[in-house]
């Protein structure tokens, strides 16, 4: 089927009885699922026996990914997209506003799992915690998650984490207009979630033995450019091909670890 | 001092600028005022699964939760957070109208689980347990036997499925008939997609797209609940 044949689809009442195949079914066809199925026809047809070998390779069991993104739910924030990589790089974990709740927090056991998972499972070494401009979830923590709390308890209760991060630019909000705020919320986020990630053990297991790197980076909408931490000037750079910083540095108190 | 993982990946963002955000750039600067994505899609952690590329979705179509396993948690235990407040946001901030669950074969934690090979007291291993493996009376872990691993993961897709609707957003969605729920298989060895069929455990693959025009298996809005059982 294509787009046009689609969008014929799209127009009819969305319960649709299929003919032929299957005429025990009768299916509701979701204009939007209808969507995504015909994005898998077009992968399934073009990508994957383009990529045989990528795919063989990886489904023989191979998953050494080259780094772990702990990044946000955003649609259009998409890490394998924005870094160009193949299907095997990236570890994700996805969350609202890319946040690392601190260990023993209770609701942190999503991100523990994948964490001791990425570490003593597939002892990857680079741990990237990708914010990114324009981010609803913290848009929402400005805005007040007590505002939420009344009809979205579990978004208000997940956002009470990043509190953090509001009460560390607080003394700067004066003057500062709406959405230069949001913009500056996820360059002060990144930063506390990499703090945060030092709270679980395994974490700073793995860094004590040199065995893990982390990094902190801000995606931004505007440029599709990423920007990286620099812990030792507290600021971000543009990541560019020279490197010359695009590697962030563990902060002191990694470095502290590390010498243990 | 740069290691060669890491600037592969910047190396891979000059590329994205230069050869897809710049020859695009409309399209990109249409998303700075705001995202209304398809669906919500909750899928694994595993690096070989990339929904938007399986979906062939371009950003800013598909809301994406990844943990490990593809775990929906009961609504009421405390490591819910994470995934109560992403629904919270699809569903009632964005308006997102679907929800898609998507295991796949091949899945190393869905493996622990079955076989009980995470490390005990570890956070994985609690975490792996908050994916249900029992729904109404059926418990996956008695079956593992006469099931085949394409089989229990089927299942449990099924049962995460199940479990999203002790969530109070998505039963009140669901309700309102505003809310699709879908569950999905993907095959890393062949690159297709089974997909749960209305009112019955059965998971079928997409056709080739020839057949599809006559076939497009997609989960009853209504009965998607039903379909997990």
């Amino acid at each position: 089927m294509d787009r046009a044949g689609l969008d014929e689809v799209l127009k009819r009442p969305t319960v649709w009885v299929c003919p032929g195949l299957l005429p025990a079914f009768s299916v509701s066809i979701h204009p939007m699922v209808a969507q995504l199925l015909l994005g898998h026809s077009r992968f399934k047809s073009e990508y994957f026996p383009a990529e045989e070998e990528l795919f063989a390779r990886l489904a023989g069991g191979v998953h050494e990914p080259l780094a772990m993104v702990i990044s946000c739910c955003d649609a259009r924030v998409v890490p394998d997209v924005i870094v160009n990589s193949q299907p095997g790089d990236l570890f994700g974990l996805r969350n609202i506003a890319a946040l690392v709740p601190k260990f023993g927090a209770g609701h942190h056991r999503a991100v523990g799992a994948a964490i001791e998972y990425a570490i003593h499972g597939l002892k990857i070494e680079h741990m990237v915690v990708c914010g990114h401009t324009h981010c609803g979830g913290l848009r929402a923590l400005a805005q007040g998650p007590v505002k939420l709390a009344a009809h979205m308890p579990s978004l208000a209760e997940w956002l009470g984490d990043a509190e953090q991060v509001l009460a560390h630019i607080r003394p700067m909000l004066a003057g500062v207009d709406d959405e230069e705020l949001i913009d500056h919320l996820a360059y002060e986020s990144v930063p506390l979630q990499l703090e945060n990630l030092l709270s679980y053990p395994a974490v700073t297991w793995a860094l004590s033995r040199g065995r893990l790197q982390l990094h902190g980076w801000v995606y931004d909408l505007s440029s599709g450019g990423l920007h990286g931490y620099v812990p030792e000037d507290n600021a971000f750079v543009p990541l560019d091909s020279a490197g010359r910083r695009s590697i962030v540095m563990p902060e002191p108190r990694l470095r502290e670890l590390k010498r243990e | 001092m740069i290691k060669r993982e890491t600037r592969k990946l910047v190396e891979g963002n000059l590329r994205f600028q230069s050869a897809v955000f710049e020859p695009q750039r409309e399209s990109f600067e249409e998303l700075l005022s705001g995202q209304a994505p398809r669906a919500l899609y909750v899928g694994c952690s595993d690096s070989r699964v990339v929904a938007e590329m399986i979906l062939d979705v371009v950003p800013g179509e598909l809301f994406v939760v990844r943990n490990i396993g593809a775990i929906v948690p009961h609504a009421e235990d405390p490591s819910a957070t994470s995934l109560g407040a992403a629904l919270d946001y699809a569903i009632n901030v964005l308006g997102v109208p679907d929800i898609v669950v998507c295991g796949h074969d091949l899945c190393g934690a869905l493996g622990a689980i079955v076989e009980g090979t995470a490390p005990r007291g570890s956070h994985l291993e609690r975490w792996l347990r908050k994916g249900s493996t029992e729904v109404e009376g059926f418990d996956l872990l008695d079956h593992t036997e006469e099931m085949t691993r394409e089989q229990l993961v089927e299942r449990f897709i099924a049962t995460q499925l199940k479990t999203l609707t002790e969530y109070e957003t998505v039963r009140l969605g669901l309700e309102a008939g505003r809310l699709g729920l879908h569950g999905a298989v993907y095959d890393p060895r062949s690159g297709r997609l089974r997909v749960a069929m209305p009112g019955s455990h059965t998971f079928i693959e997409l056709k080739s797209p020839e057949q599809r025009s006559t076939l497009l298996p997609v989960v009853a809005r209504t009965d998607a609940v039903s379909g997990a059982e």
